[in-house]
């Protein structure tokens, strides 16, 4: 391994990092999209390599269709997918804030040699001087962004955010929901068709989704199994979009013979017409009458298991491989519809909504009553513009309901669109429903506010307890205080108790009548009363009041941090996240940015709330996460030290770990 | 400032000068417009390469015939280095210096502005690129000529605009007869641009005047 990893060496050309290429690289990229970000922005005519265009307004695929050959840039395309992936948001925002952050960072080394970061370096040549100071500032980002971002979030901007939720169960109104998914859209659709998938997909969510109780497993499912819930007709007009009760399956009917009434549905995952042997087995034949005979057991076999079927009430048979001939004319004369070659993804999905398991024929259960079927309520033929599908209706036996949407457009690129936007809406809306606590930094998905009690981890901060103290004698009256919390888990030390008591105390309070009620249907909860750093259905006001804050506090805890190196990390970050408004506001010229900004921070110096100019919501959550996620690409990016193209991959002799190539 | 409070090297570093501000305020324009090229390029169908130019260290891009491009040399003229006030401190200094003096003497000058915006005629380069570059000369003279003389209008009220006439077919006389005593021709060439801006911005004058 070592001799090829030589030879392949040898013919490598290395390169050691510079902080300037790097900015450069991303600037690039950061200017190829802004153009889109906001709901002013436009879209983007993108020409291939091969002459293809592209015609959108979604960052992540404009990013991934531009040819890039140095692997840093390749790698920051790659931190945008894989984020946007996650959680459906932010690919446009992640490019710019890294461009910013990559080319503030260098101006802070050029300005002066004697930047904090190249303090304990006497000497060396200047190549080993720069990737030290690199991988200082990138430790400073990390100290940052695990010890410093919560904690400045938890302080001060966890006043601002704003509830998703209605009341105290966690029900959430329909404006509301609408709001987030037009703002949502808004970023990433052309302006005619926003109004019409943000109507459709807060459609789906009620419609898939309707009580709360099981919210985070309903929406997984419909992360997770999203291909099989929707699908793409060209050829009609866009308007045609729309969501159809039940489940759809892309397959025609192999025979199909109409029935009423509810209706037993079997899945097979095995051709029912089993053959001569099976693989690992001897089949000995001496004799043609013998194979005959074979033949012929098989044949009766396949009749009886048919007929069993038809005794038990089957009427549909979908099956995930191609059923033989025998049995398809079994199937037509014993009236069973029989549809073949689902997916696996799909025979899962349908074992999930109905939790049965696949029916497999052996010599035991064919005489015996057939347990795992599924009841639907119709199984027809569907047409939708020149397909046909398979429309099935499941009965109400599990708290899913499947609806299917079906997505129309003139061409496969704007339906194409149209899906991957609806997923990322409904990627974001899961995290939405995610909380982050601050003790230990990691994210902990609580079911609902009430149980986040019991999440609650005893190590609080000694600032926050105060904070929660000051705010708690605000809204609380004391005569609660002295009550016992009577339905505490184990594991209570005082600092639970406490936090315990304000919970119950701060529930009673809120079911007696809620004073802060503002205007709409939004309520501005006091986040006072648990540690988490970010509620569940946190949101902010769109418009780039998250950035604005964050920067402002950034700013705020900056001038008064005693450690130069987080200092001067705070303030590149600081400056870096004004960008985002500042592109949003560009093209306005009533509420242009420096009018918006002005009236911020004159709002926030006199401890007032932000002025909300906009209608439309966005999730903390998911701001959160971007700013941790560009922090981490960032450190990733600093701490190469060398980068060394390779014309031909090594051969895999061994196990290696080749650092990047060509 | 936040970075002050850092280390104990603090004592001599003091906030940059006018001249140096420009500097830096012109350097991150052209950074910006360098990043807006390079973004178009992409858009186009241009492959980013991991090399840079030796001359300026931009990022080089490449086209669907193979060639080697380089957005900062081919577009932004890097040719008069020595009069661009992002590249050259010393045109940095002098550039103010014109600027105050401009105030000082309360005359309309446009000619503040154009020694800075002088657009040399082409040296010979890949043909690839004229169409873009020509266009894009073309752009930036026209912007930056009538973007001078508004400033300078909205200043005062309109009588200037005859002084501002006046001095410039002065400095049109002085500048053809320059050139006709000229023997270098890099003068030469300046010259004649130089009385190119005069004559478009006399006829952006003309066309202010209300008559």
């Amino acid at each position: 391994m070592l001799a090829c990893a030589r030879r392949a060496v040898s013919m490598a050309s290395a390169a050691s990092l510079d902080l300037g290429q790097l900015a450069q690289e991303a600037e690039a990229l950061a200017s190829a999209v802004r153009g889109a970000l906001g709901p002013r922005g436009g879209q983007v005519l993108l020409t291939r390599p091969t002459g293809e265009t592209l015609f959108t307004r979604d960052g992540r695929r404009v990013l991934e269709a531009l040819s890039l050959a140095p692997p840093t840039a390749r790698m920051m395309v790659a931190c945008v997918s894989m984020h946007h992936s996650m959680t459906g948001d932010g690919a446009k925002t992640f490019i710019i804030l890294l461009a910013k952050l990559l080319r503030g960072l260098q101006a802070v080394l050029d300005k002066r040699e004697g930047s904090p970061f190249c303090e304990d370096i006497q000497r060396g040549e200047r190549h080993q001087r720069s990737c030290h100071s690199l991988k200082q500032i990138s430790q400073s980002i990390m100290t940052f962004q695990t010890l410093l971002l919560d904690h400045v979030m938890a302080q001060d901007l966890r006043k601002h955010f704003l509830s998703a939720f209605s009341n105290w169960e966690g029900e959430i109104s329909r404006d509301t929901i609408e709001s987030i998914l037009e703002a949502y859209f808004c970023g990433r659709i052309g302006y005619s068709d926003q109004k019409l998938l943000s109507q459709l997909s807060s459609d789906f969510y009620y419609k898939c989704i309707p009580f709360k109780n099981d919210r985070n497993e309903m929406l997984n499912l419909v992360n997770e199994y999203f291909v099989e819930l929707h699908f793409a007709v060209t050829g009609l007009p866009v308007s045609n979009s729309r969501i159809l009760e039940g489940l759809i399956l892309p397959r025609d009917f192999a025979v199909y013979c109409p029935a009423g009434g509810d209706i037993r549905i079997l899945i097979v995952t095995e051709s029912i017409h089993s053959a001569l042997s099976a693989p690992g087995l001897e089949f000995v034949i001496n004799a043609e009458a013998q194979y005959q005979a074979s033949q012929i057991w098989i044949t009766k076999r396949t009749e009886a298991i048919m007929k069993h079927l038809q005794n038990s009430n089957i009427k549909v048979l979908l099956s995930s491989v191609k059923q033989q001939e025998i049995v398809i004319y079994y199937a037509k004369i014993n009236g069973i519809s029989i549809v073949e070659c689902l997916s696996s993804e799909e025979i899962s999905l349908l074992c999930k909504i109905t939790g049965i398991s696949p029916f497999i024929p052996t010599w035991d259960n064919i005489h015996s009553e057939i347990s795992e079927t599924m009841i639907a309520k119709f199984c027809q033929p569907l047409v939708v513009g020149s397909k046909r599908f398979v429309h099935l209706g499941l009965t109400r036996t599990c708290t899913f309901q499947p609806h299917c949407v079906i997505f129309c457009g003139p061409v496969h690129g704007v339906t194409e669109q149209h899906a991957s936007a609806f997923h990322g809406a409904f990627k974001m809306l899961q995290q939405l429903f995610k909380a982050v606590d601050l003790s230990d930094g990691c994210e902990v998905q609580s079911e609902n506010p009430n149980n986040s009690s019991k999440a609650v981890h005893c190590s609080c901060d000694q600032q926050l307890k105060t904070c929660m103290a000051e705010t708690e004698k605000q809204f609380i009256d004391s005569s609660w205080v002295g009550e016992n919390p009577s339905s505490m888990t184990a594991k209570e030390n005082t600092t639970t108790s406490v936090v315990s008591k304000e919970i119950t105390a701060a529930k009673d309070f809120w079911k007696a009548g809620n004073p802060f009620n503002y205007e709409k249907s939004y309520k501005y909860t006091v986040q006072s009363y648990t540690n988490l750093v970010i509620q569940q259905g946190s949101v902010l006001p769109v418009g780039g009041n998250f950035e604005i804050l964050l920067h402002y506090y950034l700013h705020s805890y900056a001038k008064q941090c005693q450690e130069p190196k987080i200092t001067v990390v705070s303030t590149v970050i600081a400056e870096a996240l004004l960008s985002i408004p500042k592109i949003l506001y560009r093209t306005t010229n009533k509420n242009s940015f420096p009018q918006v900004y002005f009236k911020a921070t004159s709002a926030l110096r006199t401890n007032q709330q932000l002025p909300m100019s906009q209608q439309g919501l966005e999730s903390v959550y998911c701001k959160y996460q971007l700013v941790v996620s560009v922090l981490h690409c960032l450190t990733k990016l600093l701490t190469i030290d060398l980068i060394i193209g390779i014309r031909r991959l090594p051969q895999k002799t061994e196990d290696n770990d080749s650092e990047d190539d060509l | 400032m936040a970075l002050n409070a850092a280390g104990n090297d603090d004592g001599n570093w003091e906030p940059p000068s006018e001249a140096e501000q420009k500097v830096i305020q012109a350097r991150r324009e052209r950074q910006d417009k360098i990043s807006r090229l390079m973004g178009d390029y992409l858009l186009k169908g241009y492959r980013m390469l991991g090399e840079c130019c030796e001359e300026c260290g931009t990022i080089l891009l490449q086209d669907k015939q193979k060639r080697l491009y380089c957005v900062a040399c081919q577009e932004l003229n890097s040719d008069i280095d020595k009069d661009n006030p992002a590249l050259n401190a010393q045109a940095a200094l002098s550039q103010v210096r014109e600027h105050q003096l401009a105030a000082a003497t309360e005359e309309a000058a446009p000619f503040g502005y154009l020694p800075a915006t002088h657009q040399q005629p082409p040296v010979p380069r890949p043909e690839h690129c004229e169409g873009a570059a020509s266009g894009l000369r073309a752009a930036a003279t026209a912007a930056t000529i009538p973007q001078a003389l508004p400033a300078s209008v909205s200043a005062q009220p309109a009588s200037p605009l005859a002084a501002a006439e006046d001095a410039i077919l002065q400095k049109l006389g002085w500048a053809s007869q320059e050139l006709q005593r000229s023997a270098s021709i890099e003068l030469s060439l300046q010259l004649c641009s130089l009385i190119r801006s005069c004559a478009e911005s006399l006829k952006c004058l003309r066309e202010l005047t209300p008559q």
